[in-house]
């Protein structure tokens, strides 16, 4: 094999990881890739330096999701907020959407390691978590007497939790229709744009849509989203520690209905 | 001593015990009070489980997952068995619930729960014991797929929990004996007990790789993997051997049987016997790859250093500082997340149908409502104000009626058209309605009105300028004409009225 191949042959690896549905289990080219990439170092080197050259950056390469690439900020081969949610006024609250889908999937870091992790995940309980967390923010606010009201004229100083709940979860237009605004619609959006992408797959339609991840999506987060973001907040001076005692706010209503089927012999918690 | 021996028969207790937990959510299924609820009572949901469980263990054997999709067109067909004559949204309905219930959808670990005492050195203790039955893992392709869990396989799909391979070779001696007195029925169910058998070894050992892709440090080569394989391989070659003769048998049986029902079940049994025979082909091929697939993982996990990534606990350091942020400051972050989130994607390439493609496309994230495309006769009704109303119209159209035989100025019907009166005052523009009606009728002849020998007005250019303060252009003369129906081609205008050709249009003079 020559030079050239080499090189041909990085790229495709390159490409393949932007494609949907090629997978190495699926796909016998990126199966190749990908065993070469393992066992060749030198071509793991040829296909980092691809990447590198369209500002994408190699995470690693797992055995069913190929080649995982990260994007870099200069990159142009990263998705377009602005083209997802045109709305400026439903953005913030669309990506919020996606950060609450990501929490609820992985409730533990450990989850995030954890290769055999399937989430099932629902509109309906996405919805709760946030809420729940911005109803605790409220009250603190309120017993602090703080005034909560953004500054007029400049609509962003309002808290991000005071604009997620002047949403209303779901409602109705007069056409008997969920309007676009409320909650619902937009964590359903981030679902669907999600699911667009491959990285969750519908289940069923209960609770507003319940959809399960896959392993690259598990990947995207831990490999960069999660990282990213901390340190985006650490530029804000905005830190704060784990704490994994935090029981998730939903896991109470759970218990008396799951019992209420008869499916579990015992009342023990979850854990 | 005393506490040693009830330890080692409690031992057995406890296992029992766990298997009969294992039961129980099968049980409760029936006793549901989703059951009732939703007009489920004809079906049999414990039933129904089991065929799901059989399904897909039967079908991990090929694969390491099944779509959740494929269980549940699977189970609503046994559904459909069970309760014919319903609609096929309400088989997929109980299908779909039913699999969930057995992923335990509604805990967030997924795991049903059961205590059970046990003697340890301690004295007797009540522990839990967690356990699934049906289970959401990744398929090849890191897709979610559903697969069964061991404890479901052994209680479940076959209630005794031996050594597999001494079982396999009875279920094959004893198919062997029924074949032999040609017992096709119950040769049928050794068989499907053989090919059961061979799913579970298929089980164990995709476990091992699977554990071995995770962390091949945990796999001792010598104890874990050498030995097993070894005797898995003698194993599948001498299965293999069997069934072979089991299908050869198979073979000189339909030979020599010509009733109908017993032939059917001979080929029933032939594929049956196939299908095991291709089990174990894979098994072979698997069993070769073990060895490659572990120097692999070696390579890939020893030899190349480990990812690095931060353990970032999602909801407690990201989302609920998100939500503390103000709109504004949240944004960076969050994109940073999404971007994150979404990955790198391929840039698509436009060509010219593409535009097309894209434009005549329905954006299902428009912001606005949309509104249903209303019949012709809507847009009438939306339409803008007319700019002249009726009352001009009908002002204008008395003044035409009125022009006198021997014809009148448009600069005259222009002053008429501008008196008060009737309503009409200051900021009226009638003139303005009879300029342009005249301007029509001089450009389209009422050729129709004449023919047809009705009186019409014409408007005739004969060079004159008009003098207006708001009008520029001819000033008309207007007469009214009528039409002779035997004359159809030429409008009757009078030879001295010939209209010459201009282009001077009445327009506003300013």
């Amino acid at each position: 094999m020559t030079q050239y191949d080499d090189v041909a042959a990085a790229a495709r690896m390159v490409a393949l990881a932007m494609t949907r549905g090629k997978s190495p289990a699926r796909y016998g080219e990126n199966a190749r890739l990908v065993r070469r990439f393992d066992t060749e170092p030198d071509f793991a080197q040829l296909v980092r330096k691809v990447a590198q050259g369209f500002d994408l950056t190699v995470q690693e390469v797992h055995p069913q999701a190929g080649l995982v690439l990260a994007t870099t900020t200069e990159t142009d081969f990263a998705v377009s907020v602005t083209d997802l949610v045109p709305n400026a006024e439903n953005r913030p609250l669309y990506l919020l959407a996606h950060l609450a889908i990501a929490s609820r999937a992985f409730p533990r870091p450990e989850d995030l390691d954890d290769d055999e992790h399937v989430a099932r995940i629902s509109v309906q309980k996405v919805d709760e978590d946030v809420r729940a967390y911005a109803t605790v923010l409220e009250r603190r606010a309120a017993a602090a007497d703080e005034d909560t009201d953004p500054p007029a004229g400049s609509p962003g100083l309002e808290g991000l939790w005071r604009a997620y709940l002047r949403r209303n979860p779901t409602g109705r237009t007069d056409k008997d229709r969920t309007p676009r605004s409320a909650t619902y619609a937009l964590v359903k959006r981030a679902f669907t744009h999600l699911e667009q992408r491959g990285f969750v797959r519908a289940t069923s339609d209960e609770e507003g849509g319940t959809y399960a991840t896959n392993v690259l999506y598990r990947l995207h987060i831990r490999a960069q989203a999660a990282r990213e973001m901390l340190q985006e907040l650490a530029a804000l001076g905005v830190a704060a520690l784990p704490h994994h005692d935090a029981p998730l706010p939903s896991e109470a209503p759970e218990q008396p209905e799951a019992t209420g089927h008869g499916m579990l012999p015992d009342s023990a918690p979850a854990t | 001593m005393f506490f040693g021996e009830s330890a080692a028969a409690y031992e057995s207790i406890t296992s029992r015990m766990k298997a009969l937990a294992v039961v129980r959510p099968l049980l409760a299924l029936d006793d549901s009070p989703a059951k009732r609820e939703r007009g489920w009572e004809g079906y049999r949901l414990a039933e129904l489980a089991l065929a799901t469980i059989d399904f897909v263990t039967l079908r991990i054997g090929a694969r390491t997952a099944v779509r959740q999709e494929a269980v549940v067109e699977q189970v609503a067909e046994s559904a459909a068995l069970q309760v014919p004559g319903r609609a096929g949204t309400e088989y997929q309905e109980v299908a779909r619930w039913l699999v969930e219930r057995m992923i335990n959808t509604e805990r967030h670990d997924r795991c049903f729960r059961h205590e059970i005492g046990s003697v340890t050195g301690d004295g007797f203790v009540v522990r839990e014991f967690p356990f699934q039955i049906l289970k959401d893992v990744p398929d090849e392709a890191g897709q979610a797929a559903l697969t069964v869990t061991d404890a479901a396989i052994t209680v479940l799909v076959h209630a005794v929990d031996v050594d597999i391979a001494s079982e396999q070779i009875a279920a094959e001696a004893k198919l062997a004996a029924l074949l032999k007195r040609a017992r096709i029925g119950e040769a049928w169910q050794a068989a499907r007990t053989a090919h059961v058998q061979s799913i579970r070894y298929a089980k164990e050992l995709l476990d091992r790789m699977e554990e071995m892709k995770r962390n091949v440090r945990a796999i001792d080569w010598e104890a874990d993997l050498d030995g097993p394989l070894k005797e898995a391989q003698e194993h599948v070659e001498e299965r293999s051997r069997a069934e072979t003769q089991l299908k050869a048998q198979v073979a000189q049986l339909l030979e020599v049987t010509e009733e109908e029902h017993k032939r059917q079940q001979l080929e029933a049994l032939d594929a049956l016997i196939q299908d095991c025979l291709k089990r174990h082909l894979m098994l072979v091929d698997m069993l070769l790859r073990v060895v490659p697939e572990f120097r692999h993982q070696q390579d890939r996990q020893i030899f190349v250093p480990p990812v690095v990534h931060v353990r970032v606990h999602l909801r407690s350091q990201l989302l609920e500082p998100a939500l503390e942020l103000s709109i504004e400051d949240s944004e960076r972050p969050l994109e940073a997340f999404v971007r994150g989130v979404l990955g790198p994607v391929r840039p698509r390439v436009m060509y010219l149908p593409d535009y097309f493609e894209v434009l005549t496309r329905m954006p299902d994230q428009a912001e606005v409502e949309r509104v249903a495309v209303g019949a012709p006769d809507d847009w009438e009704v939306t339409s803008d104000p007319p700019r002249f109303d009726d009352a001009q119209h009908a002002w204008v159209d008395r003044l035409l009626s009125a022009v006198p035989g021997e014809g009148m100025r448009l600069s005259r019907l222009l002053e008429r058209a501008r008196e008060w009166g009737e309503g009409r005052g200051p900021g009226d523009d009638t003139d303005h309605l009879l300029a342009m009606e005249t301007a029509h009728r001089f450009r389209h002849v009422p050729v129709a009105e004449l023919a047809r020998g009705e009186e019409a007005v014409v408007v005739v250019d004969d060079g004159t300028e008009l003098d207006d303060p708001v009008f520029g252009g001819s000033d008309f003369l207007l007469l009214p004409a009528m039409g002779e129906p035997t004359s159809e081609t030429q409008p009757p205008l009078s030879p001295e009225f010939v209209p010459r050709a201009t282009n001077d249009d009445l327009e506003p003079s300013a």
